[in-house]
């Protein structure tokens, strides 16, 4: 919770969401047989709830990635360009070799 | 002897806690010096995310931790009743459906003193019987009552991103 008060990237929304989403599918697809009627169905909740939360959070994160500008997160890499006075403009934009 | 597939439960149990470490993983911030901070626009979807995530990864932990402890301790106890199988054998006696019977075969007349014998072997066989089975009855509705709370807590955070 902490990290996302601090300062949560791109990047690692992008990683949470993969996790969710191959998660979900590695619990609903591990479940276990229980030969215990009842251990069988408190296995059986578990396990479909946590894939319930896990869907969710993919759901979630694609949404957060998706809104999070990509733009932005190269703008570094667009700013250096953009110092390069000996670069044309319409070299930098495409990024193709002016030589 | 209990017809639990324990391989599988195992299983599920590593899935569950490998999940929770790609969790940690994932959450420890990637700044790279290209990315920005979140839009603040965005900050409340992303707190959301990684609430959500914050609050799911014990679940899962616990869950894995809970299913991985109930299966060495149902293994421990199929041994254990294996054991009082194999003793009871010895005496003649059958296990089935947790009771004690005389074998099948023609019984033999045996002295007093060793028929006293049979009978005490008896009689201890029951009381170990007994205790696996009651040691069973605890580990079953101890884990069940974890995995009740631990789903109680997933949906809760289901339902927080709804």
């Amino acid at each position: 919770m902490a990290h996302t008060r601090q300062r949560l990237s791109r990047s690692s929304a992008v990683e949470l969401g993969r996790a969710a989403a191959a998660g979900a599918d590695d619990v609903l697809s591990a479940a276990p047989f229980v030969g215990d009627r009842l251990m069988a169905r408190a296995v059986e909740e578990f396990v479909e709830a946590v894939a319930d939360a896990l869907r969710l959070i993919s759901a979630q994160a694609d949404y957060v990635v998706a809104a999070w500008p990509v733009a932005q997160a190269d703008g570094a890499r667009r700013s250096m360009a953009a110092n390069s006075s000996a670069v044309p403009a319409s070299v930098r934009v495409t990024g193709a070799s002016h030589r | 002897m209990t017809g639990h597939d324990l391989p599988s439960v195992v299983a599920l149990g590593g899935a569950l806690q490998s999940l929770a470490g790609r969790f940690d993983a994932a959450r420890v911030p990637q700044l790279m010096h290209s990315e920005p901070a979140c839009p603040a626009a965005l900050r409340p979807d992303a707190t959301a995310l990684v609430d959500a995530v914050g609050s799911l990864r014990p679940v899962l932990d616990a869950g894995g931790r809970a299913l991985t402890s109930w299966t060495y301790a149902v293994a421990r106890l199929d041994r254990e009743q294996a054991a009082i199988e194999a003793d009871a054998a010895q005496y003649g006696f059958v296990i089935e459906h947790g009771r004690i019977a005389p074998g099948s075969g023609p019984r033999q007349v045996v002295s007093a003193p060793a028929e006293a014998g049979r009978q005490a072997a008896l009689a201890a066989l029951r009381r170990r019987l007994l205790l696996v089975a009651e040691e069973r009855a605890r580990v079953d509705a101890a884990v069940r009552a974890e995995l009740t709370e631990l789903t109680a807590a997933a949906t809760g955070v289901a339902d927080g991103l709804r």
